[in-house]
């Protein structure tokens, strides 16, 4: 049990992380250990996406023990299962439909998605035959199947035509997809401005001499940023031998050019060292605290 | 190489075969490539050698243009490494005879005083290791913390709370977590569903960890690894709840965010090295030695070659013009 814990991965990783080593540094003389280096992340890959089963595994089960335990807060993993199962199902019905859909049928009514790619229109197939493109002719009716007056026939691929029930189908994906997921994603990212002015707060309370340097600085690089920082500098011009000096624009830019990006490369330089040194230690098996275990 | 420090008889000769294997094959399929083009030109040569040159010019011609077998732009990665090494050695077999200094990492100092704060409050620690994969070696050494700081929960018998954004990350930090307990004894306080997986999704994630902190409202949290835009969210988050923040991490551009909205931070660098200052265990300090002996060694040649630099575009350093650009060069 301990080699196939500890031993075996400590095996796989130095043997892995002497090839990657030396494909890294392997030239165009030898192409197939160079090849390596973009093969094995495509190995990674793949062993990633077996994880994803592992992780909805894990996500079920949990939520499952909470509802049935009736745990504190069990409603909200009741949302997460339903709304779980209800796009897993609703993905695997729209994403794979050409498995249930029966062949387009000349003169039977279908649905086109719509540019929002929730509502759906109805279209009657005039010819099922493909023309050179894949392509076959179609009408657009309303929902009594009548032709529309004001529009001509057109020509469709058949894999963007659905039976009623599909489109039902992919209309709900959508509307969770879109109407939900997304904005619920980019209410979380708004979340981040206001954030922004209350970390900004608390960081600029001038407590000692680096957060008054801080707290300078960014006042530079804010009014440098916005067009009042022209009007400053114009008035600041006025002062007398250094006043031409004081253009806040300028300042702002060599405060970025210059020390910001001085600090941030000091920053990298370091954090790349330790990249390279926690790669090697764990490479040779120094480090083994990942595998449950003394460093 | 502690992997060879207490070996089972056959293991060493083993691995040396095995890469040996792999590496003829290697060779070997590129040697069977090499011989093929080879022969492919000798035969072009042959129908040709009446408009170019005599048939043994142009068969020569494949060993003139044979293509390296190491990549010469990588030189100096391979200089860094190789000093990197020397240097870890050096100071590994150092550290085993006499304690080496380490400087006092705040944000680790507190580690320990912030588990006993959520104890005392009768409240628990939140960890989050980044939301990036295995694969990412910041999730790695946030992983190594979270074992240190598990210890300290199952000595102080505090609730753990540790959402995942990755399914594997969550598969490893609950082994981790399981063997940190065992280590203190304490296996039946362990709770593998306090260490979850929620979602893939960066700001639904987020979301996520924020219902966790507002119903749990841990004492302590802890953030450590790779963070994009999320690192502020979660920061005021847990702010709000009024839990003593550590965070950590290497990506520039979220350190700002960090250092603004929690107690303390490991900038870059420190990230890495917290597992040695932690474990002080020797092999792991003499490591961080010979980081820091290296790190010494770019700093000299940086200043050296601004200096060269600087001094080459002065009318009085014209002579040292072709130093200075061979430098850069060679930087490059």
């Amino acid at each position: 049990m301990i080699f196939l814990k500890r031993t075996l991965p400590l095996i796989i990783t130095f043997i892995t992380g002497m090839i990657m080593i030396v494909a890294f540094f392997s030239g165009e003389g030898l192409p197939s250990i160079k090849s390596l280096e973009s093969t094995l992340p495509k190995w990674i890959q793949i062993i990633m996406t077996f994880t994803m089963v592992l992780g909805a595994f894990s996500l079920l089960r949990i939520n499952l023990q909470k509802i049935s335990r009736k745990a504190d807060g069990w409603g909200y993993s009741l949302v997460l299962i339903i709304g779980f199962l209800s796009m897993a199902f609703l993905g695997l019905i729209t994403g794979s439909w050409p498995m249930f859909d029966k062949p387009l049928t000349k003169g039977e009514i279908y649905y086109v998605l719509c540019e929002d790619n929730v509502s759906a229109r109805p279209i009657r197939v005039i010819d099922n035959v493909k023309d050179k493109e894949g392509k076959i002719k179609v009408e657009y009716v309303d929902d009594k199947g009548e032709k529309l007056a004001d529009t001509e026939s057109a020509m469709i691929p058949p894999d963007t035509a659905r039976t009623r029930i599909m489109s039902y189908a992919n209309s709900m994906q959508q509307i969770l997809f879109v109407g939900v997921f997304k904005n619920a994603q980019s209410t979380m990212f708004s979340l981040l401005a206001f954030f922004v002015a209350s970390a900004s707060f608390r960081a600029f309370r001038i407590k000692s001499k680096e957060a008054g340097l801080l707290m300078g600085s960014a006042f530079i690089v804010m009014l440098g940023n916005v067009s009042i920082g022209s009007l400053v500098s114009q008035i600041l011009a006025y002062i007398p031998v250094i006043g031409p000096y004081l253009n806040i624009a300028d300042i702002k830019e060599w405060i970025m050019t210059y020390p910001s990006s001085a600090a941030q490369s000091a920053i990298l330089i370091g954090a790349m060292l330790g990249y390279i040194s926690a790669s090697m230690k764990i490479i040779f098996g120094v480090e083994r605290s990942h595998l449950g275990g003394e460093g | 190489m502690s992997i060879f420090r207490r070996p089972p008889r056959s293991f060493v000769p083993i691995l040396a075969l095995i890469l040996c294997a792999l590496s003829m094959s290697f060779l070997m399929a590129d040697q069977t490539v090499k011989s093929t083009v080879t022969e492919h030109r000798q035969g072009e040569a042959a129908l040709c050698c009446s408009d170019h040159g005599t048939t043994a010019e142009l068969a020569a011609k494949p060993a003139a243009e044979a293509k390296p077998w190491f990549a010469k732009e990588r030189k100096t990665v391979l200089i860094i490494i190789v000093l990197l090494l020397l240097f870890v050695s050096y100071f590994t077999f150092h550290a085993q005879r006499k304690d080496l200094f380490i400087r006092r990492i705040s944000g680790l100092s507190a580690l320990e005083d912030a588990v006993g704060r959520a104890t005392e409050m009768g409240r628990g620690v939140m960890y989050i290791p980044g939301i990036m994969d295995m694969d990412d070696i910041q999730t790695i050494a946030g992983v190594t913390i979270m074992g240190h700081v598990a210890k300290k929960t199952a000595e102080y018998d505090a609730a753990l709370y540790a959402p995942m954004t990755r399914s594997f990350v969550m598969s490893v930090a609950q082994e981790v977590v399981k063997q940190a307990y065992l280590e203190k004894g304490r296996l039946d306080a362990f709770r593998p569903d306090r260490i979850n997986y929620l979602t893939d999704d960066q700001f639904g994630f987020v979301a996520g960890v924020g219902g966790i902190m507002m119903r749990e409202k841990p004492a302590a949290c802890f953030y450590l690894g790779t963070f994009y835009a999320e690192s502020l969210i979660l920061a005021e988050t847990g702010n709000s709840v009024g839990a003593i923040q550590i965070a950590g991490t290497a990506e520039p551009s979220q350190i700002p965010f960090f250092v603004a909205a929690c107690d303390y931070t490991l900038i870059g660098e420190e990230l890495f090295a917290a597992s040695a200052y932690l474990s002080k265990n020797p092999r792991e300090v003499g490591s961080l030695k010979g980081q820091d002996m290296l790190k010494l060694v770019i700093i000299a040649v940086t200043i050296v070659g601004t200096l060269l630099v600087t001094i080459s575009e002065t009318e009085f350093g014209k002579g040292l013009t072709p130093l200075a650009e061979s430098f850069m060069q060679y930087l490059k």
